[in-house]
């Protein structure tokens, strides 16, 4: 748009194959050969007319060049410094912490209108502030400053005053802080709205069981500046005790052990206290540890454990933090054995790799899954007397499996196929296959072969798009390129047992192998069950990292799509350098893994060690675990919010026998049972009901047939997170650090001074392209070059040249 | 001349030899470039065929005779050519070396051949680094050398199965007999192993839990690869048992 403050400029842009030094020997070439053949033209004209028309015939093939170069005018807005005042939000905490009164009289939110009213609203002259309060959601609060008062108050917030010990009704009133989602959200949306930063006056305190990474990443991605002003007023948190989230799925193969990730909360105990978290199967103890806390500060502690699943039943587990024989919290879940069914692997090969060695030694000579290779039909190329290509494009479905085989099998890997081995056909079979929860791997580390995938149909199911860059071509020693050109010309004489003497004395001593290069996992990868083989107390073990030779390019994630693992620093190109990447798509998932098949990084290991094969097993089995053959509960999580309806979701296969008509599925609360309705939903086989469990209930889900229970599953209400709000009290001044690290942004202190004034850089004018105006297919250019030639023909034809 | 030109002053020149000359340079010039530019971007399409690189190794260890474990590396890289050609391995053209004292270096690459005629010694180290490479999944091709005729034609043959039976005694070595997959895979060669010179005995593999890690022979077919008409009407059987042997490895 054109505003006042904004300028057109003009540029002239030109290009040309070779750049300036392809013109310069283009033009050069060009009027070397005019000359000539003026200068030896074999009809004897005066020398003033060979030099007449050699300028003519020059000035054609210049007009000519030149609408080669094609010369383009540029036009550009360029704005002006802006000289308006940058937008910045500034959000207050309005949450119940906020709204306890300390022993000094005053609440933290008090002390938030103070430090607007004294610090912040005094630089309105560099800032045009917005004014916003959150605790569950995000609202606008006051008037726009400078434009309309610029008084925040009290009755602008949800200011309610709670004392301690809070009371029931204060407790009804309390509200919970949604910190972290809204972080998330606002980030978004002041990004769009084109904010310049955010001051956030807060305490840092989350209750809800969001995670902080989420916020981190959006704080990441969006680069908006946050100035954090921590509310720090010492309150007494209440002695508190509670298991906040339960991760873990609701089935597993028989014979795996599934990892529980339990988030336990802490505030206000007594030093001397002494806790234990105390899980058991039945009567039977899986797993007992004892809690750390520090005397009455509050504490999280996420605490990671793995249970055995022996056999097909539901297991049915109970954690309980104990406190000598008082049990403070607990929770009730169940995990569903699976049979453990071998997976099918179809392996299709568009080029010979030596993965399919190794891959062979991780399943199929283990006995781990039956492993079905095949290849391309134009992997070979002579086969038949056929070129490679040519075989491989008659009969490109050949040895692909039709769709009813295709769902035969539980996990598809594409190795190193190439855009024109896989047909359309091909294409919707595996969409279908996978949408049906099938898995499919997508493994190639050809940048050729990849980049050709994008924008294609396959690409549509993958986690990534690809990227067109496809770096340098790999060098031919001097040695070996001499005997690979003079193949066909060799006679056994000492000129030929030198040059091999001289290919021996030049490579024996070099390594001109390919370098490895590490993965590194990204938070997601660390937190992966793909990777937890190379995961040691918590922390990567880097010599147990998968290790690559070649590397395909990638553009971009999808939305939603998992990155794992990307490539190191030093190894990244001309793109995001995503190595590994997952996502699921319809029933089934999807992973992309834009290396090599990992066999090099197999060679570096020691024969003894099981990282290869363990990462290949782990990695087949989750993009399997979608192409299940029993009724199973969908549950995402083990504990849902009290009083509030919740999904939950029922999967019965087509191949599990049963049909949703013969299933009767209820809902069983202590004593009480009611049928449980289950509805379709937009995936097959799955089906979904709503649940609503009180604070601190638990609650039996059973799918049966006939009176036969099939499975069953357990959930527990979570206590409402307003009580929470009043319980945890302590400033999380370190997650208020991370949080202004991910956005560039500053903890500002209130005791200490701070430079507002010079806070935000100023901006730089960024230009618009307008418009690029050609300059050559111009009639006059036309007109000049038809000119000329005709002038030149003319004078020709008198001199009796043609 | 005609008349009319010679009325008009006109004269055709002599047509200087030279000039041709220079015409021809620079059409010949446009004419190598164009074919150096399609050579250039040839390349870059035949590559998306291909899968990861690999690169070809010949073993160095001690051993003795004339060239010792060196001979003739332009088999290798004529070996390299027929595999690029009949099939889409991505095999680097360069021919390379992998040190037995270096166990890095070895498992740089998966395939790895040993071509000698001499007997030879191996100390702990190399059995070991031997042994670990081949545990690891790495491959060996052994082929006995005839480079002369003074020593036995078989004595690296007999000692390489020797040395790989105390590197990995729970292996055991099968001899493969002409139905097998390795003569059939690529190119068909019903007669087995084609033989060059020296003892004409059969193609064995060594296995090590249910994987082939090791093929020897002791028919020089690596001399037919050399292609210098030493076999002729032979030599091409060579090439394509080669193939079969890296492609049966690759796919194993």
């Amino acid at each position: 748009m054109l505003t006042e403050t904004s300028t057109i400029t003009e540029n002239f842009q030109w290009e040309f194959p070779g750049g300036l030094w392809g013109l310069v020997a283009v033009c050069g070439t060009g009027l070397l050969v005019i000359v000539l053949s003026y200068c030896f033209t074999l009809v004897r004209l005066p020398r003033s007319m060979r030099i007449f028309l050699t300028v003519l015939r020059a000035g054609v093939v210049g007009v000519i060049i030149a609408a080669l170069c094609k010369p383009t005018l540029v036009r550009q807005l360029v704005p002006e410094r802006q000289t308006n005042r940058p937008k910045v939000a500034v959000v207050f905490d309005e949450s119940s912490s906020m709204n306890v009164i300390s022993q000094w009289g005053h609440t933290r939110l008090d002390k938030s209108i103070r430090y607007w009213q004294n610090v912040l609203s005094k630089h309105k002259d560099r800032f045009e502030f917005h004014t916003f309060a959150f605790a569950e959601e995000l609202r606008k609060i006051g008037k726009t400053q400078g434009v309309e008062g610029d008084v925040i108050s009290k009755k602008d917030l949800y200011a309610i005053e709670i004392r301690q010990p809070a009371k029931p009704e204060d407790q009804a009133k309390a509200k919970s802080t949604h910190f972290y989602k809204r972080i998330a959200d606002w980030t978004n949306r002041f990004s769009s709205q084109r904010y310049r930063a955010v001051i956030c006056l807060t305490d840092g305190v989350d209750t809800s069981e969001t995670g902080r990474q989420n916020a981190i990443e959006a704080l990441e991605a969006n680069n908006l500046p946050h100035a954090f002003i921590p509310m720090t007023t010492p309150l007494t948190s209440l002695p508190s005790v509670t298991i906040a989230k339960l991760e873990t799925p609701s089935t597993a193969a028989v014979g795996a052990k599934v990892p529980v990730d339990m988030l336990i909360r802490t505030s206000g105990l007594a030093e001397s206290q002494r806790l234990k978290l105390v899980v058991q199967d039945g009567q039977r103890t899986v797993f007992e540890r004892s809690l750390r806390h520090y005397d009455s500060s509050t504490a999280t502690e996420s605490i990671r454990f793995a249970v055995a699943i022996s056999d097909q039943s539901t297991h049915i587990y109970r954690g309980s933090i104990l406190s000598g024989s008082e049990t403070l919290a607990s929770v009730t879940w169940s995990i569903q054995g699976l049979r453990q069914e071998k997976p099918k692997i179809l392996l299709y090969q568009g080029a010979m790799d030596w993965g399919t060695r190794h891959l062979r030694s991780a399943f199929d000579r283990k006995d781990r899954a039956q492993l079905d290779i095949r290849f391309h039909p134009g992997c070979i190329g002579y086969r038949g007397g056929r070129r490679t290509r040519a075989r491989g494009r008659e009969n490109l479905e050949e040895a692909f499996p039709g769709r009813l085989q295709l769902e035969s099998y539980d996990v598809v890997i594409l190795l190193n196929v190439s855009r024109q081995q896989i047909s359309s056909k091909m294409e919707k079979d595996i969409s279908e296959f996978v949408r049906n929860g099938g898995g499919v791997l997508f493994l190639n580390a050809n940048p050729f072969a990849a980049k050709e995938f994008a924008k294609s149909e396959l690409e549509r199911l993958l986690p990534v798009t690809f990227s067109q860059y496809t770096g340098p071509v790999d060098p031919v020693n001097s040695g070996s390129r001499w005997f690979d050109n003079h193949r066909k010309n060799h006679k056994n004489t000492p000129w030929l047992l030198a040059r091999e003497d001289s290919l021996v004395a030049q490579q024996q001593n070099r390594n001109t192998a390919a370098p490895l290069h590490s993965f590194v996992l990204t938070r997601d990868g660390k937190a992966s069950p793909i990777f937890n083989f190379a995961i040691t107390n918590g922390r990567v073990n880097p010599k147990l990292l998968p290790k690559y030779q070649d590397r395909a390019y990638i553009a971009k994630r999808k939305l939603g799509a998992t990155v794992l693992a990307v490539a190191g620093r030093r190894e990244r190109s001309d793109d995001s350098g995503i190595l590994m990447a997952t996502q699921s798509y319809g029933n089934g998932r999807s992973a992309l893994l834009a290396t090599d098949a990992l066999w090099r990084w197999r060679l570096s290991l020691s024969s003894e060690s099981s990282a290869f094969e363990t990462f290949w097993r782990q990695l087949v089995a989750w993009l399997s675990a979608g192409h299940r053959r029993q009724p199973a509960w969908i549950l995402n999580s083990a504990i849902i919010a009290a009083d509030k309806p919740t999904e939950v979701r029922f999967n019965l296969p087509a191949g599990s026998g049963y049909k949703h008509e013969e299933v009767e599925f209820s809902l069983q609360c202590g004593v009480k049972q009611k049928p449980l309705t289950m509805t379709t939903t937009e995936k097959p086989g799955v089906y979904k009901g709503t649940v609503t469990v009180a604070q601190g209930e638990k609650l039996r889900l059973v799918a049966r047939k006939e009176g036969k229970v099939l499975t069953e599953a357990y959930l527990t209400g979570r206590p409402r997170l307003a009580g929470q709000e009043l319980r945890v009290l302590r400033p999380d001044q370190t997650g208020l650090s991370a949080l202004a690290s991910a956005s560039r942004g500053v903890v500002v202190e209130q005791e200490r001074d701070f430079e507002w004034e010079s806070w935000l850089p100023e901006s730089k004018p960024e230009a618009v392209k307008l418009a690029d105006v050609p300059l050559w297919h111009r009639p006059w250019v036309l007109g000049l070059l038809l000119g000329l030639f005709g002038l030149e023909l003319l004078i020709r034809r008198l001199y009796r040249m043609i | 001349m005609n008349h009319q030109e010679e009325k008009k002053g006109i004269t055709r020149a002599r047509r200087p030899r030279w000039f041709f000359f220079a015409g021809i340079c620079v059409v010949g010039t446009l004419i190598g470039a164009s074919v150096w530019a399609k050579d250039a971007t040839r390349d870059g399409y035949d590559e998306s065929f291909r899968g990861s690189r690999v690169s070809w190794a010949r073993l160095k260890f001690r051993v003795g005779g004339r060239s010792g474990w060196r001979a003739h590396p332009s088999g290798d890289v004529n070996m390299i050519h027929h595999i690029r050609n009949s099939t889409n391995i991505n095999i680097s053209r360069n021919w390379d070396v992998a040190d037995i004292d270096d166990l890095e270096r070895l498992t740089s690459y998966p395939f790895i051949f040993a071509h000698a005629q001499e007997n030879f010694y191996l100390n702990a180290k190399h059995r070991k680094n031997l042994g670990e490479y081949l545990k690891r999944g790495g491959f060996l091709f052994i082929d006995d050398c005839v480079l002369n005729h003074y020593s036995a034609p078989d004595v690296f043959y007999k000692a390489m199965e020797r040395e790989l039976k105390i590197i990995l005694p729970d292996a055991r070595w099968e001899t493969l007999e002409n139905d097998h997959e390795v003569f059939h895979n690529v190119f068909d060669l019903p007669n087995g192993l084609p033989h060059m010179q020296g003892r004409a005995r059969p193609l064995k593999a060594l296995y090590h839990k249910k994987r082939v890690v090791a093929m020897i022979c002791s028919s020089d077919i690596h001399c037919g690869w050399v292609n210098v008409g030493w076999f002729p009407g032979r030599e091409h059987l060579a090439a394509k048992m080669g193939v079969n042997i890296y492609v049966y490895a690759i796919t194993h």
